[in-house]
């Protein structure tokens, strides 16, 4: 992976890490806040309903109040102390109940036996045993009626007169119109649910009826055990259709869970906002992505195009092109690193220049004294067969003759010699230009093989010349001759390494699309200079 | 001597004021919208008439016969009869009679064939039809005709002077065949209400009024001045969709019932509780027919029966009472395990309650209109107390009307009706009733 790549995506991944952690930060903030609303919108409602329950109360608590007092219902007490004529009163609860504006009215006598009933006239002669249990304080109980029961505020109170004692349990409806009392704030709804007895089954709606009581159920049984709790519900597909429910139980007087206060606010503002934040946030790290390339582009052809500018220049001198620059103007680090790379380039030119003049001089240096040493060779035998010369004058002509033979036959022999040495370094100062052609490697090492193999083998201390061919060392590119040459130096070269004779090795190697020519000799080698 | 004189003028200014006297106007009201029955019959006559202990006695036929077990009567019409009218009269022949008595057939819903001939008006019935003479002295066998004004015109001891709204004025009929009354008018007022009339008792401006059961006890205390009390009224639940369903959920819901606290409390003790079609004061057998009340065994029988157990109960919307009572018997049945749900003004429903009026004394007759009155089919064999109580008892067996109280009715009159101790509900004013004249 490039430079430019990874910081392509380091970027990138910053870019949309911090966009998503600001996002989700917002939103999570955005979410408490809703919910520290919802809790007070709430607990809010809970107040008002709390405080519509007591105003009730008083209400049903004056009623009641002012009904014991009341002369019909002395009569009634009176008439069912005595044994009266009590069914001539089926019908005044209902007439009372009116005059106080209770919705429940139940007189009932001593025994628990219903006299007259307001909100179910036809369940007179029956009992009702609650009535009994004078409380004065009114709460919430299941008043049964016609089509069920329902879910009312409602007291018991005892009408005494001399010799017996007649009990009003009347109370006040809770219902839909009572909730409608409340000043539920937009978005909000309320409504109980009147629990059963022990089974939610059983429960009814008090209020509008929410479409989706069956997505309440948890909720209400946990509420039905006495416990306050909450939900999210999905109220319908769509995704926004989310509300929070919070279940508040309510008890009777006996601290039995009777009816479970449901408050629904819809989550739809706070996912409003979430999706808002989400379009924001995924908008902004788009911008962000892009933005991020760009300057990723920016950064990276900032330090990276000096760098390649660099790699190019080194690979431009490994190629040999030591005129090879880099052209950085910058006043920054990769200026500074542009210009000491040319400098470094200047002098890396400057000492091949002065290391190639230096070898040169070797190189002279080492011909001439190659030269010295090939001609010394030569002139010796030279030097002794003139001095042979001078000294054979004094000797006999035919003494002479034999000797200044022999003197210049050797003179000769020693002057070609001569002769074969100059021509050699001629020729080497002539190095003809290469004559590239296809050309069969192990041909050629045979060719060197025959040329000299004979001629080492009978010297006086003879060469043996060896061969270790590789059969995939086909052919390359090369020039024979030239090649011939060196290949023919080279084992000239171990031959006056070894002295004292050895042997000689040329082997060849395949490796992929080369081919290696090695020539071994068993000399003493190299001197360290 | 002077003395003397004032006694004795005192005296016969007494006599005067006790002694029957012709006279004076009877003013009536009614809560229905058409004038009771007994206004009608003095109207129209019709052909027998039961008197209170329920035999029926000549009225317009002076003698009838019956033959082949009830399906032939023959009816010898009374001479001398005029239907009355404003300037003329109009004689009264036995083909008027006879349509008189044709109508009368298709409201009771019977068929038969009418031959009139003289003054003998024959009737044939393809079934026997034993309790016809008696049926006969029902308002619906009224003999008359109508006249332009498309007023009834009879020939009984009162005739149609006016009818504005729903005020009628009648006269005394002086050419009536029989004893002519002693009120010279009276006045019918009706769609009163009971409060309204006893308002108007109260004030001196009616002198007769009805009073339902529901009032009955507070006329009691308020000592007014009642006729004789009797149950005139069934209050029945008759099977309409429910006629399907299983036999024992019916009966099941019968038993359900607490007939005696019906009574008690909704009609305030003013009748009786019964599980038979006719009050016991008419047919004496009431005994034989209890209203059984047995929860347990409902609920039993609910068990064992099949179908749905879900009924509605119609009632009369402005009926408080049948409301009422409607409400009772679905709470009673929920404890048989039966649903019934009370329903006003419903065209169908399992049960719809219903008040049937008593209007004959007559068993027979009694029981031939309160079953048409609920549309349930009727076979006498003969008109004797025990057919009636095989019929009944015959009607009831399948639970189909479950009879639940008769109520007690009266009327009210003020104290300017003099002789009027024999009144009762079916005869609120007996003939020998008279108006005090005014001092």
């Amino acid at each position: 992976m490039s430079f430019r790549q990874r910081l392509l995506l380091v970027m990138a991944v910053m870019v949309t890490a911090a966009v998503a952690a600001v996002a989700w930060f917002t939103a999570v903030r955005a979410r408490v806040a809703f919910e520290q609303v919802d809790h007070q919108r709430t607990a809010a409602i809970v107040g008002q309903f709390r405080g519509e329950f007591a105003a009730r109360q008083a209400s049903v608590t004056e009623a009641l109040e002012r009904l014991s007092a009341n002369d019909t219902v002395q009569q009634i007490a009176f008439e069912a102390a005595h044994g009266g004529e009590t069914s001539l009163f089926v019908r005044e609860a209902q007439t009372l109940a009116r005059e106080q504006q209770l919705d429940y009215l139940d007189l009932v006598s001593s025994d628990g036996t219903i006299l007259s009933s307001a909100e179910w006239a036809a369940h007179f002669a029956y009992k009702l045993p609650q009535a009994l249990s004078a409380r004065s304080t009114p709460a919430l109980d299941r008043v049964e009626i016609a089509d069920g029961t329902e879910l009312g505020l409602v007291a018991s109170r005892a009408v005494t007169v001399p010799d017996g004692v007649l009990f009003l349990y009347g109370g006040k409806r809770l219902d839909a119109t009572f909730l409608k009392q409340l000043s539920v704030p937009a978005g909000a709804r309320v409504w109980m649910v009147q629990v059963g007895s022990g089974a939610l089954e059983q429960a009814s709606i008090v209020g509008e009826a929410p479409p989706q009581i069956n997505l309440l159920r948890p909720l209400l049984s946990q509420a039905v055990t006495g416990k306050e709790s909450s939900a999210a519900i999905a109220i319908s597909p769509d995704p926004l259709d989310r509300v929070t429910v919070q279940a508040i139980p309510l008890r009777d007087e006996q601290g039995a869970v009777s009816a479970v206060l449901l408050v629904e606010t819809s989550r739809r503002p706070l996912l409003e906002l979430e999706r808002q934040i989400k379009v924001v946030a995924m908008a902004t790290a788009g911008a962000g992505l892009l933005f991020s390339i760009l300057l990723a582009l920016w950064i990276s052809g900032r330090f990276s195009r000096p760098v390649e500018q660099l790699a190019a220049a080194s690979r431009e001198i490994a190629a040999g092109n030591w005129n090879a620059r880099v052209t950085l103007r910058s006043h920054d680090e990769f200026g500074e690193l542009g210009r000491t790379f040319n400098s470094m380039t200047s002098q890396l030119a400057s000492q091949r220049d002065r290391l190639v003049q230096t070898e040169r001089v070797a190189a002279w240096r080492e011909l001439a004294r190659r030269l010295a040493h090939e001609l010394k060779n030569p002139l010796f035998p030279l030097q002794i067969t003139v001095e042979n010369l001078m000294r054979a004058r004094r000797l006999p002509e035919h003494e002479f003759d034999e000797v200044f033979d022999e003197s210049t036959r050797t003179l000769l022999e020693e002057i070609g010699h001569l002769k074969t040495i100059i021509g050699r370094f001629s020729d080497f100062s002539r190095m003809p230009k290469p004559q590239v052609q296809t050309m069969a490697v192990n041909a050629l090492i045979v060719r060197v093989l025959n040329l000299h193999a004979a001629q080492l083998a009978q010297a006086a201390k003879p060469v043996r010349l060896e061969t270790q061919l590789d059969g995939h060392a086909g052919e390359i590119e090369a020039d024979e001759e030239l090649l011939y040459r060196v290949i023919s130096n080279l084992v000239l070269n171990a031959v006056d390494a070894m002295p004292e004779g050895g042997s000689i090795t040329m082997i060849t190697r395949a490796e992929d699309e080369e081919v290696m020519i090695e020539i071994r000799d068993t000399g003493v080698g190299m001197t360290p200079e | 001597m002077s003395a003397a004189l004032w006694l004795f003028f005192s005296s016969v200014q007494a006599d005067a004021r006790l002694r029957p006297s012709y006279g004076g106007e009877v003013r009536i009201e009614s809560s229905e919208a058409e004038p009771p029955d007994f206004v009608k019959l003095l109207v129209t006559d019709t052909l027998t008439y039961v008197d209170a202990r329920g035999e029926v006695r000549p009225a317009l036929a002076v003698r009838w016969e019956t033959q082949n077990g009830g399906r032939r009567w023959q009816f010898w019409l009374r001479p001398g009869v005029q239907l009355h009218g404003t300037e003329t009269d109009v004689p009264l022949t036995s083909a008027t009679v006879a349509d008189a008595v044709r109508a009368g057939l298709a409201k009771a819903g019977m068929e038969a064939r009418l031959h009139a001939s003289g003054d003998v008006l024959t009737v044939e019935f393809e079934a026997p039809a034993p309790q016809f003479a008696a049926l006969l002295s029902g308002e619906q066998f009224g003999v008359g005709t109508t006249d332009a004004r498309g007023v009834t015109v009879g020939s009984g001891p009162y005739a149609i002077q006016s009818v504005v709204g729903p005020r009628i004025t009648l006269v005394a009929n002086p050419d009536y065949w029989g004893r002519r009354r002693f009120p010279e008018t009276i006045t019918v007022l009706c769609g009163r209400t009971p409060r309204e009339q006893v308002l108007d008792l109260a004030a001196k401006r009616a002198d007769l009024v009805e009073v339902p059961a529901e009032e009955l006890r507070h006329a009691q205390q308020e000592r007014t001045r009642l006729s004789q009390i009797q149950a005139t009224e069934l209050v029945v639940l008759s099977a309409e969709r429910a006629r399907a369903s299983d036999a024992k959920l019916r009966q099941a819901l019968s038993e359900s019932i607490d007939r005696p606290a019906l009574l008690n409390f909704i009609f305030q003790k003013q009748g009786e509780a019964s599980g038979a079609l006719l009050p016991n004061w008419i047919s004496g057998y009431g005994a034989l027919l209890p209203a059984v009340h047995d929860a347990a065994h409902a609920r039993q029988l609910r068990t064992e029966a099949g179908g749905r157990t879900a009924f509605t109960v119609g009632y009369e919307a402005d009926d408080a009472a049948l409301q009422l009572l409607a409400e009772r018997i679905a709470l009673n049945a929920r404890e048989a395990g039966l649903t019934v749900r009370a329903v006003a003004h419903a065209p169908e429903v399992d049960w719809r309650l219903c008040r049937v009026p008593v209007r004959t004394a007559n068993p027979a007759a009694a029981l031939t209109e309160v079953l048409h009155a609920l549309h349930t089919p009727l076979e006498l064999n003969d008109a004797s107390l025990e057919s009636v109580f095989r019929a009944e008892r015959a009607a009831l067996a399948d639970y189909t009307e479950l009879p639940l109280v008769h109520l007690n009715r009266a009327w009210a009159a003020s104290e300017h009706l003099r002789d009027w101790g024999n009144a009762s509900p079916l005869s609120p004013l007996p003939a020998e009733s008279w108006v005090e004249s005014k001092p």
